[in-house]
Formats: structure tokens, sequence, C-alpha cells
């Protein structure tokens, strides 16, 4: 640093520069090695892996090369068709129920003064309680002859049903599950997304006789409307992704009707030993989260111009 | 007349709470609720809510059979580790980042950001496949590497440091300090709110990790808390020993709800700051 001081200003700054590369490299080099290692290489290598026929025994470069024939044939299998059209469905009801809930809850959670904490924890358990621990519960729940769900039903003069043992309701059953387990989380992110409203906006509101519902549609949904990008692009990506309640609660039973695309990955690769279609699975899910993504992105950005 | 329908008000959002809260909390009723019956009470029909005579037994002779002392050991030593990985490259890379101008900055950061979308399941075979290859499986090393680099983590701590004004890490330069001292002792201390409600999102989220231990883990003695819950499933096949299931479950949630309940307030905030 001495030495430095001595030299001319031009080539001091030069220096300077050149330790705050050094520097930001350093910063970076533990994050970016590790991206690299298990990011990066495991990103192309499910490529790579999905053109070839490995059942992760044998050395994995030497695994013969098929083409494209896994794309091809993922298409005429049955049980992979009725894992795509179960996790759009799953997809499609999470973001249906999730967000509006959501936001319902945390309407209620913002407007509630008597004991709020009490509340806002009520909501927010089973968001921090074990995943595994919690589908063996609903599992219990959902079971159509020992359940206590059941059991409320015949109490309310109702039917009592099959539930996860029903192949036409055990995506219902675990659309249920994934809803009580996801609300408190997005309903915090609504609720820090209300309080972030300023007062006045109400006061004026009522001073122009705006009522309760048009306060709602044209001060609160607008004023909320990044949070929400966020819930719905969060609560896609999520479904997409879902796993250990369908794991433990039906293992996508009975016939596969709660079978997504996660878990029949997941069978795919470690209980058939088939690698190279389950990285072409993993592909086509891959696709699908970015093209719902970027669709959904778009269409905020387009009802943003209104 | 304002006064009373403002209680009116605070009345039906009471009940309403009340009902939806019951809904919430119910699993947990009936978990704990069950966790104390005997095997003829879990398959009586018409169905006994409430234990006729507590079995607290149960709560002992579950450990035979779900070894809990080590599983809250995997659990935590695997839990710990990740979490304070994330903390330290998140905590360097997002500082790189802000405040750093280097070529290629902007296309690294959105790279990174890009790969949030990726689902697990496009990494998780080549990754087994490296962890083999390094002799992980069955291993914390196994458990925690790979988990230890999140782009989340990343993102969060540029957006904070972002917020530093650069007039800060001027003055130390001219100072006299070097890089690495103007991190440690200016923008750790600064960044230690954002890293407490990182660190809180990830500890939760890791927590609860079962897919890539399931992939990992085949030995019980390795078995994280969600693995040996799995598990608990092959010990207790019949239905008549759903009672255990349920008692198991308890004392895996149980001691993480009462962390939970302590430390509410900080909860909420770590969510409410990495949204």
């Amino acid at each position: 640093m001495k030495e430095g001081q001595t030299k001319p200003p031009e080539k001091r700054r030069k220096k300077r520069l050149e330790s705050h590369r050094l520097a930001a490299f350093l910063f970076l080099s533990p994050a970016l090695v590790f991206f690299a290692i298990f990011f990066v290489f495991p990103l192309v290598a499910t490529v790579y892996l999905s053109g070839r026929e490995w059942d992760l025994l044998g050395p994995a470069l030497e695994a013969p090369g098929v083409g494209f024939r896994h794309y091809v044939e993922i298409w005429q299998d049955d049980r992979f068709v009725k894992a795509l059209i179960n996790t759009f469905l799953y997809v499609l009801a999470c973001i249906a129920f999730m967000p509006p809930l959501a936001l319902g809850v945390a309407w209620m959670l913002n407007e509630v003064k008597v004991v709020p904490w009490f509340w806002r924890l009520l909501f927010f358990l089973p968001v921090v309680t074990s995943s595994v621990a919690m589908s063996l519960v609903w599992q219990y729940i959902f079971d159509p002859t020992y359940g206590p769900l059941n059991e409320a039903l015949k109490a309310l003069g109702l039917r009592p049903l099959g539930w996860i043992m029903d192949p036409d309701l055990s995506l219902v059953s675990l659309i249920i599950v994934s809803l009580w387990q996801g609300i408190g989380y997005h309903a915090i992110i609504y609720l820090a997304g209300l309080q972030g409203i300023p007062d006045d906006y109400y006061e004026a509101a009522t001073i122009d006789g705006a009522g309760a519902v048009r306060k709602f549609f044209h001060i609160t949904l607008p004023l909320l409307k990044p949070t929400s990008l966020f819930v719905f692009v969060m609560v896609a990506i999520n479904a997409f992704q879902a796993f250990t309640p369908f794991y433990v609660i039906t293992n996508g039973g009975p016939i596969d009707s709660s079978n997504v695309l996660g878990l029949y990955i997941y069978k795919t690769a470690f209980d058939f030993l088939n690698m190279g279609k389950a990285s072409a699975m993993a592909v086509v899910l891959f696709v699908l989260v970015v093209l719902v993504s970027v669709f959904q992105l778009r269409w905020f950005r387009r009802r943003e111009e209104f | 007349m304002k006064k009373g329908s403002r209680y009116a008000k605070q009345a039906a959002l009471c009940v309403l709470l009340g009902f939806f809260g019951f809904l919430m909390a119910f699993p947990f009723i009936w978990m704990l609720l069950s966790s104390l019956k005997s095997p003829e009470e879990i398959i009586a029909v018409p169905i006994v809510w409430i234990p006729e005579e507590p079995r607290w037994e149960n709560y002992l002779n579950i450990w035979s059979v779900l070894p809990l002392g080590r599983l809250y050991m995997n659990s935590i030593i695997t839990t710990v580790l990740i979490t304070f990985g994330i903390l330290v490259t998140s905590s360097m890379a997002g500082f790189a980042l802000a405040k750093y101008r280097f070529r290629g900055r902007e296309t690294l950061f959105v790279l990174m950001l890009s790969t949030m979308m990726i689902p697990f399941f496009v990494l998780f075979i080549p990754l087994f496949f490296l962890v083999k290859e390094f002799g992980w499986t069955n291993s914390y090393a196994g458990l925690i590497v790979p988990n230890i680099v999140t782009a989340f983590g990343i993102f969060l701590m540029r957006q904070f440091c972002s917020g530093i004004p650069d007039e800060l890490l001027q003055a130390a330069r001219i100072d006299g300090a070097s890089e690495g001292r103007i991190y440690l002792q200016i923008i750790l201390p600064l960044q230690k709110q954002a890293l407490a409600a990182l660190g809180i999102f990830a500890f939760v989220y890791h927590w609860d990790s079962f897919l890539w231990p399931l992939v990992v883990i085949t030995e019980g003695s390795m078995n994280t808390l969600p693995l040996g819950l799995n598990s608990l499933r092959n010990a207790y096949s019949s239905q008549a020993n759903m009672n255990m299931l349920m008692t198991g479950s308890a004392l895996a949630v149980i001691p993480s709800l009462i962390v939970f309940v302590a430390l509410q307030k900080y909860f909420v905030k770590g969510i409410t700051m990495t949204a």
C-alpha cells in the first residue's frame, strides 16, 4: 500500500481495479465452483443421459447411445402420459385455489384485532412441520374405514367417500393436503403485501364513497400485483416438483390415479433403474416449468397495461 | 353505533378464523389424540375420538423401533452445516455481485437467477452419480455438499448488498483497508439481519428435505428425521399400528413446533424478507 502511494495516480487506480477484480473473483469462487459441479454439470449430464441407455450400474460414458428414442417412447408410455395429465391438473388446481385462499386468509389476519399472533401461528404451523410426519397423519385422516374425515361426513348426513383409495378422488385428496400445507406460507407473503399498502389510499376512497368491495378490486388487488406475481410463479414451480405427500400418502396409486411427473421420474430412475428414460422425462418437466413461468410473467405484464 | 358494527366485524372475523383455524389445527389434534390410543381404539368402528385411557407408554415404546436420538443428531448436523454453507457462499457471492464491477457481472447474475427455475428432478440423477463417484453415499458429505450453494441465497444477499452505500467502502479503502477486511468488518456486520432471515429460511427448508436424502441414504444409521419416519411405515404396516405412526410423527413434530412458537416473530420476518 505504501509503495502505491508514491506511484502516479493513473497507475494506482489501475492497480486498485486489478485488486478489485481479484477480490471479486475470490469472493465469487466458492459459489462458482459449486455451481459448476452441482448445477451446470448435472444439467448438461441429464440432457446427455436422456440420449443414452444407462442402468446406473455400468460406466455412464460407455452407455449405448439411443438418440432421441426416449423422447419418442415416453409418449407411448401410458403411465407417463397419465402422470403428465395428473401433474397438469394438480398444478392448475394449486394455481386456481392457493393464491385466492391465501389472500383471503391474509385479509382476515390483517383485519383481526383479537389475538392476531395466535391466528397467524395457527395458519403457519403446517408450513414448519415435517411433511413426512403430516403426510402420515393425512393418510390416516383420509382412511376410508377408520379415518375421521368419513366419520365427519357421516355425522353430517353425507355419503362416506373413498378418498385416497378412490382413483377419482386420490388426486383431489392430495390437492387438499397441499393447500393445507401451503396456505400459511403464501398468506404471510400476502400479509406483508397488504401491510405495505398505505392507509391514505383507503381513506381517500372512503371519502369518495367507495364500498369495501370496490376498495378491494380497485386498490388492494392492483397494488398487490407484484406480490401476486411472486405467489403465482412460486406456486406453479413448487407444484410441478411436488413429491413428498405423493410418495408417502398414495405412492401414485391407486392404479396411477395420483401419479405425478416427479414421482414417476424418481421411480423410473431409482426403482426401475432406467436413467435414460428418467432423464428424458426430467428434461420435459424442465421445459414445462420454464414455459409456464414465462407464460405467467407475460400474462401479468400484459395486464399491467390496462 | 359505529363502535357496535366494529365489534360485530371483529366477532365475525373471529368466527371465520376460528373455523378455518380449526381445520388447520385438526391434523395436529388428531395426531396427538391418536398417538395416545390403543390398537383397538385405532381400528374401532364407530370411531373413538378421544382415547379412553391415554396410553403414554406409546411414547416410550416407540424408541425401540425409531432411533430418535440418532435421527435428530443426523438431521441437526446435516441441516446446520447446509445452512452455514449457504450463508457463507451467499454472503460472499452476493457482496461481490453487488459491489464490484467486472465484465460479465450482469450475465453471471442472470444465469444464477435462472437456475432457480430448474426443478431438482433435472439434476438429481447426475448428482447421485457424482456423489457415488466421490464415495459419498450414506455420508454427511453426500447429504450436505451438493446443497451448500443456492441461487436464491445469492440473489437475496445481492439485493440486500445493493442497498449498502458505495461511500462506505470508498472511505474504508482510503483508510487503507484491504478488500478482505472491508468484507469482514463492514459488510458482514451489515448483512447480519438478511443473513438471519436467509438462515431461518434455509434451515426450515432443509430440515424437511426428503427426496435427496431418500436418494443418497440407504443405511438406517444415516437416516435423517424424515427418512426415519418414512421407514416407520414398514415397521408398522398394519392398520392397528397407526397409533405408533402418530406417536413417531408427534415426536418428530413437537420439538420443531416449540422452537417455532418461541421464534415465531423471526420466522415471519424471515419469510417476508425472502419474498
